[in-house]
């Protein structure tokens, strides 16, 4: 029984990853990390969005802290757009096809907190093998 | 054993919690590095991987081998009691043994000789800790004593750092003064009567303040993985430099490699 399980895992760790169907659609934003801490604690950021579909369409970008789509082409097999805005915590973007808005591909901008309430987080320990 | 994964279930459930900040902190970095050893005939001790283990509650906290206790947090300051182990001894496992013709103290020996370091103990010590951050960077005082009798002494130190980010980049360069009591330094780094031969003269170390400056810069490739380098350099006082077992006045210690923030 555990053979089998680890077979099993083993077959599923290495089943190769072109076995999938390909995307239809691929989203790229730049930059993709963000980080704040106590001196800038939001980030001022000026994004490139890229796009690119197997197929001719009609197509939206969106992300998830606006209702309303930043940018929308008919007839489109690629796009590309700029947004620029203030985070505070990460923000996903979605490309949408169609009136339906079916989702076809996201891409995710992080924004990574080194900030902290707790200060004992950045005391320092003295050992002979703490380098860092 | 079901209690058991209960309660590490429990403990980690905060890494799952989305936006509150976990008590946890648990990296691991890898790359090479190197702490100088100032021992005669002794190697360098080589740093491999540096893990990062730590859990901070409200009052109590566990940070990589160090034990506080927090009885005050306030707008300003921060200060705990504290247990930790002094590492010194790490230096002294790391002799090679070998024959000289000559003294340490510099006399010339009729007959080759085994050149024998003292064996030194981990010591455990219990102090105060206080910490206080603002603009103007961060600040670190630590007193403690030994508590385990191992050598009697205690050591007083601050250490200042100011971080400077620059996109993913980001540098923390520091520095530190440590004063050291005489029995302190006399245990590490003295010679007793006892221990005394033709190759090793007897020594009696003094009380003095080691000093020393720092930089550790990181590059983040993404919310978890980054760059790391460090940099470190002490000066040591000049009662511990003088000692007939150690050859050198200072310890470089620095690393460089790929870490991960779980």
């Amino acid at each position: 029984m555990q053979q089998t399980l680890f077979t099993l895992i083993a077959v599923l760790a290495f089943w190769p990853a072109g076995a999938a169907e390909p995307p239809s659609a691929n989203l790229t934003v730049k930059p993709v990390l963000c980080i704040v801490d106590e001196r800038t604690p939001t980030c001022d950021l000026s994004f490139v969005i890229a796009w690119q579909a197997l197929q001719l369409g009609y197509y939206c970008v969106l992300n998830d802290h606006d209702v309303e789509p930043l940018r929308c082409w008919a007839d489109s097999q690629s796009g590309r757009t700029t947004d620029s805005r203030k985070l505070t915590e990460s923000i996903e973007f979605r490309l949408e096809e169609g009136e339906a808005g079916m989702l076809v591909a996201t891409a995710t901008v992080d924004v990574l907190r080194k900030d902290s309430d707790d200060r004992r987080r950045r005391r320092r320990t003295r050992y002979v093998w703490d380098v860092l | 054993m079901r209690n058991l994964a209960v309660t590490i279930f429990v403990l980690f459930l905060p890494l799952l919690a989305k936006g509150a900040e976990s008590p946890w902190r648990l990296g691991m970095a890898l790359g090479y590095g190197e702490r100088g050893n100032p021992l005669v005939a002794s190697d360098d001790i080589p740093v491999v991987v540096d893990l990062d283990i730590a859990w901070f509650g409200k009052r109590f906290f566990f940070d990589n081998g160090d034990l506080g206790f927090t009885f005050h947090d306030g707008r300003r300051v921060t200060a705990s009691l504290v247990a930790r182990a002094r590492s010194d001894q790490v230096f002294f496992g790391r002799a090679n043994f070998e024959f000289v013709n000559i003294s340490l103290a510099g006399d010339a020996l009729e007959d080759d000789a085994p050149l024998e370091l003292p064996d030194r103990d981990f010591a455990g010590e219990l102090g105060f800790e206080v910490l206080a951050d603002g603009r103007w960077g961060f600040l670190q005082i630590n007193a403690f004593h030994d508590v385990t009798g191992v050598h009697d002494g205690y050591e007083v130190s601050l250490d200042y750092g100011i971080g400077l980010r620059s996109g993913r980049w980001y540098f923390e360069p520091g520095f530190r003064l440590a004063y050291k009591s005489a029995k302190l330094n006399d245990y590490y780094w003295g010679i007793r009567i006892d221990e005394s031969n033709p190759v090793l003269p007897t020594y009696e170390a003094g009380d003095g303040v080691n000093t020393g400056l720092r930089l550790n810069a990181s590059y983040h490739f993404s919310k978890r993985w980054a760059f790391r380098m460090a940099v470190d350099y002490e000066e040591l006082n000049d009662e511990i430099a003088a000692s007939p077992v150690v050859d050198r006045d200072n310890v470089v210690g620095y690393f460089a490699g790929i870490s991960i923030d779980f």
